[in-house]
């Protein structure tokens, strides 16, 4: 019985100690979550203006700490994995906050851009049957 | 009296022949001494690759300084040291000196000056061994160092550069970017930023005291190589010319065996040239001495 929790203890040890490293490597996947639940908050049709500028703003805060910690990580420099190298790919659309700043955008009107789609092709857009 | 002479005569004379005979073996670069079996097998050369630039040349002295090889050589110096002090009384003595007594102590100091000679080539061919290592240490890290930048991919490459290119592209913004963001509710002022900065400013000032540290520039021996592969190509250079510089010193030890054998070989001649030989009186006797007798 006692050998047994020995081994659990030993087990739950190591568990925590992979965590701990993984939570260490997984700066870019903290990064593209929070930019998922930003991106998600801007969009999403059923919530308030109030309710969704304060969600975004809440996100967006914490998403250009994370932009900085994944620009200031060396450990990534030349990890040659597909997440580094799709991060590093595009600077505009990984690095959001930053990004719009940059341009004088609302992140909003900067990510649509990236996408493509600006208010002039929004409004030139027409509803027609395919 | 004569024959008290006669024996220091024959005793100088048959060391100046050993002193001329060992001398010559000197000059055809044969040691006398046995030679020294102390070696160095740098127990460090490839975590060297993992070193700072600055550290390279510092750790490689270190794991010499304990190797055998560097306690031989540091032997090999005090004996030299002790040597030469031997070789400066016995000049000294030697100018005061006159007749038998500075026949005997001419020899002496011949003696004494091949000795040194033998020790000085053991000493030359330790320090061959030690610069041959280091070269072969240095060619061995250059060679790795190329391996590794050759075996990068180039997509390895390509990531390694966009990342360079990012990092630019945020240092060339961040403060803009800052001043910006204070302005709406987005300011940097968060508890990561605070401390980052704080951080930042913490680094700099450390590095501001190192670079104004009287210790640093002695500790600096990267010159003006800036990459690893700079300062090895720079310290292997070093080497390859200390290595040159050391054949030229055996050349100028074969040519000190060249003047100790020439003196010996005047010594000999002056020994014998200032010796009693006894009368010659061989085939000397007449036959009209004898007539008497008859």
């Amino acid at each position: 019985m006692k050998s047994m929790t020995k081994i659990i203890s030993a087990i739950a040890f190591a568990a925590a100690a992979t965590v701990g490293a993984n939570a260490m490597a997984g700066s870019v996947a903290n990064m593209e979550r929070e930019r998922a639940i930003m991106l998600q908050t801007m969009l999403d049709p059923n919530m308030t203006q109030e309710e969704r500028h304060s969600k975004a703003t809440l996100s967006q805060k914490r998403l250009m700490d994370l932009e900085r910690i994944v620009l200031r990580d060396k450990s990534l420099t030349g990890r040659n994995t597909p997440v580094v190298k799709r991060v590093f790919a595009d600077y505009d659309t990984s690095f959001l906050i930053h990004a719009a700043a940059e341009k004088n955008l609302s992140v909003t009107d900067h990510w649509f851009e990236q996408l493509g789609l600006s208010s002039k092709s929004l409004m030139a857009a027409s509803r027609r049957r395919r | 009296m004569m024959i008290k002479l006669n024996c220091i005569g024959n005793g100088i004379r048959i060391g100046l022949v050993a002193t001329l005979l060992s001398s010559s073996a000197v000059l055809g670069l044969q040691p006398a001494l046995a030679a020294s079996d102390a070696g160095w097998k740098p127990s460090i050369s490839e975590r060297l690759v993992k070193l700072p630039t600055a550290n390279i040349k510092k750790a490689l002295d270190k794991d010499f300084s304990s190797s055998p090889l560097a306690d031989a050589l540091r032997d090999t110096d005090a004996e030299i040291a002790l040597k030469l002090q031997t070789l400066r009384d016995l000049q000294a003595a030697v100018d005061q000196a006159e007749g038998d007594i500075q026949f005997e102590l001419k020899h002496q100091f011949l003696a004494e000056k091949r000795e040194y000679l033998s020790i000085v080539q053991e000493q030359h061919k330790m320090r061959g061994k030690h610069l041959k290592t280091r070269i072969k240490v240095y060619q061995r890290l250059l060679n790795k160092i190329e391996r590794d930048a050759a075996a990068k991919s180039p997509g390895h490459s390509a990531l390694v550069k966009k990342q360079t290119a990012a990092r630019a592209r945020f240092e060339r913004s961040a403060e803009m970017i800052d001043t910006k963001l204070f302005a709406t509710s987005l300011s940097a002022d968060s508890k990561y930023s605070k401390q980052y900065a704080a951080n930042v400013a913490a680094i700099n000032a450390l590095v501001a005291k190192i670079e104004a540290h009287p210790h640093k520039a002695k500790l600096d021996v990267t010159g003006d190589a800036k990459t690893k592969p700079d300062l090895l190509r720079q310290l292997l250079t070093e080497a390859e010319g200390d290595y040159q510089v050391l054949q030229q010193e055996s050349e100028v030890v074969g040519l000190m065996a060249k003047l100790v054998a020439l003196d010996a070989m005047g010594l000999q001649e002056a020994v014998a040239e200032s010796e009693d030989l006894p009368q010659e009186t061989v085939g000397k006797a007449k036959i009209a001495d004898a007539v008497n007798l008859f």
